[in-house]
């Protein structure tokens, strides 16, 4: 099979799966990080600044591992980007260790002017707070610099999507959303850059009214938008294993009352209008959706697919027996466990969610770090699930 | 005349405008130390609540900043009190080459909102470190915090440090990656991914010195 009809099988098989149709075999969809740089021999270090070691590392995983999707192929956590732009505190990185300092770029009092012009809230608060008073006399260097480097990095994504696609047959996962960008919804946008995990906590409890005002405002701006043209759009895109994927971090802070105030009605209404047009989505989910449950349990099967963190996958498909799941390896066992035993987990994933559909194999978390999987349990996994028959 | 009663049933409804209220008559070490215990009661319902699923992880760091700011209002009258009295000291940090705090802070403030003295010693924090201060300060409980899989490594240096060091020391780790098995390879005593477990398991293991 050539690469490009490789490509569309595995698009096809991702969509059964995620609707429920019995398989042939499960698919397996990658969710490996920066593991890949030390399986392939170099440190984070050598890997994030370099594109051409990043492109190394993502051709020596899919010669290695017969996987069917891979979540980064060496566009996350890159800084050429962020360095020419000033990386101050933001992200650290050394041979060993990428990570991401909580931030705010904004109080609960300054939101509004953010919404009013995101640009120059930027330009007048944002960066002179990073760079000091001589953010205007070296402000448009700065950014002249960052735009070339951010050219070179669209021209290193645009160079992988074609070594990924043309070559390995690898396809991507979903299209830009309708309105040119990831669906972000307001309190999502609260939780990861205008107030952070700390001042959100304190601030849905302090200053509940802004931040419903807030969300209201982004979402009638940014969400409702994207909803009218789903609405008025074509359906199932098939060159896309699915229709939009969406990130679930904020609700990891929220009890139940502020999630069904702050999260659930801006869910709700952009989920509906998937379903309403025979869509898939998938919704990648930090930490636990289980407490949740509930406000999923009525959309059709085939709608949606949760990719789970911390999640039992068992417990999961028992809760929601209508929605697709993508997860269940745990970094646990393919760090420390033998193969025999990762392959027997894997079987059972594999014979128990899989069977009938509805089971898209992945790692759970993440593998981001050099012990996180031990490199022949991992082969070990890859192997069986890519021969495994159903 | 001071409410404590409702002093304790406002924190444990985070309802801080009545907290801030009732802890506006403070006036003298007497009344400072029943409002700290209503206080500390208050979070137990805090950790209650939680356990029972009411709460969840904003409420918690929400009900830090209030103990915060309560412990800030009582502190004044309670130097040298004797309401102050003698606590369990424990260490309490993220481990080395983790940088995350705000699951290790929630659990600070539950354990002091539970008389225990925290030696917080910060994040990213080293293996010898950790030996070092237990030593010096003659602890007997640790706990481990961390965030990133990462982090797991560094636990089980940590706790190998603490072995090899011969220190007669109750560990217990935390964190979103944590869980039985990594408990058992890492060798820890115990896991939580509640800071209401680590709570529970650090006043067990104080009762038992």
């Amino acid at each position: 099979m050539n690469a490009k009809d490789l490509k569309q099988s595995r698009v096809q098989l991702f969509r059964d799966a995620a609707n429920f149709k019995r398989t042939e075999r499960i698919p397996h969809f990658a969710n490996v990080v920066t593991w890949k740089v030390f399986d392939a021999g170099y440190t984070l270090d050598q890997a994030m600044t370099n594109f051409d070691v990043l492109e190394d590392t993502v051709v020596k995983f899919l010669e290695r591992y017969p996987v069917d999707g891979l979540m980064d192929v060496g566009i996350r956590n890159q800084f050429t980007v962020t360095e020419a732009f000033g990386q101050g505190g933001y992200y650290y990185y050394n041979e060993e260790v990428v990570g991401i300092h909580d931030h705010a770029h904004c109080t609960v009092d300054t939101l509004m002017d953010y919404l009013d012009d995101p640009a120059k809230y930027a330009w007048e608060v944002i960066l002179p707070k990073k760079y000091g008073e001589s953010w205007d006399e070296k402000g448009l260097d700065v950014w002249k610099k960052t735009f070339s480097e951010y050219m070179r990095y669209v021209k290193y994504i645009l160079h992988m999507s074609s070594v990924t696609g043309k070559q390995y047959g690898l396809p991507s996962l979903s299209p830009n959303n309708p309105m040119m960008g990831a669906i972000v919804l307001g309190i999502e946008e609260l939780f990861s850059n205008l107030l952070g995990i700390q001042q959100l906590s304190v601030a849905m409890r302090r200053s509940p009214d802004q931040i419903e005002e807030f969300i209201n405002r982004w979402d009638a701006e940014r969400i409702t938008p994207a909803i009218e043209k789903i609405r008025n759009g074509k359906g199932p895109n098939y060159k896309y294993c699915f229709d939009s994927s969406i990130l679930m971090l904020a609700h990891n802070v929220m009890n139940k009352k502020q999630f069904e105030r702050f999260y659930w009605p801006h869910m709700k209404e952009l989920l509906d209008a998937y379903a309403e047009k025979g869509m898939n989505v998938r919704i990648f989910t930090e930490g636990s959706i289980l407490r949740f449950a509930d406000y999923f349990k009525d959309y059709p099967k085939g709608t949606l697919t949760f990719h789970l963190e911390q999640d039992d996958p068992f417990a999961f498909r028992e809760a929601l027996p209508n929605v697709c799941i993508m997860g269940g390896m745990t970094t646990d066992l393919l760090a420390n466990g033998t193969p025999d035993e990762c392959v027997a987990y894997a079987k059972r994933l594999c014979d128990e969610l899989g069977k009938d559909g509805g089971f898209i194999f992945s790692e759970g978390k993440m593998l981001s770090y050099r012990n996180d999987a031990n490199r022949d349990n991992y082969k070990a996994v890859c192997d069986f699930v890519s021969s495994y028959r159903l | 005349m001071i409410d404590f009663e409702a002093l304790a049933a406002a924190m444990g409804e985070l309802d801080e405008d009545t907290v801030k209220e009732i802890l506006e008559a403070v006036d003298s070490a007497g009344n400072a130390g029943k409002a700290m215990e209503a206080c500390q009661k208050g979070m137990d319902t805090v950790g209650r609540l939680f356990e029972e699923g009411e709460y969840f992880v904003g409420d918690l760091i929400y009900a830090g900043e209030l103990m915060t700011d309560a412990v800030e209002v009582l502190k004044p009258y309670l130097a040298g009190s004797e309401s102050a009295g003698t606590k369990t000291r424990m260490i309490l940090c993220t481990v080395k080459d983790d940088l995350h705090d705000i699951g290790k802070n929630i659990v600070r403030s539950m354990l002091e909102a539970n008389g225990f003295e925290v030696l917080d010693l910060g994040i990213d924090c080293p293996a010898q470190k950790v030996v070092d201060t237990a030593r010096a300060e003659n602890i007997k409980i640790v706990a481990l915090s961390g965030v990133l899989t990462l982090a797991l490594t560094s636990m089980k240096a940590t706790v190998q440090a603490i072995r090899d060091a011969g220190l007669d020391v109750k560990v217990i780790i935390g964190g979103a990656p944590v869980s039985a098995e990594a408990c058992k390879n890492i060798g820890a005593d115990e896991w939580a991914h509640s800071p209401q477990k680590t709570v529970d398991t650090c006043k067990a293991w104080a009762a038992e010195q």
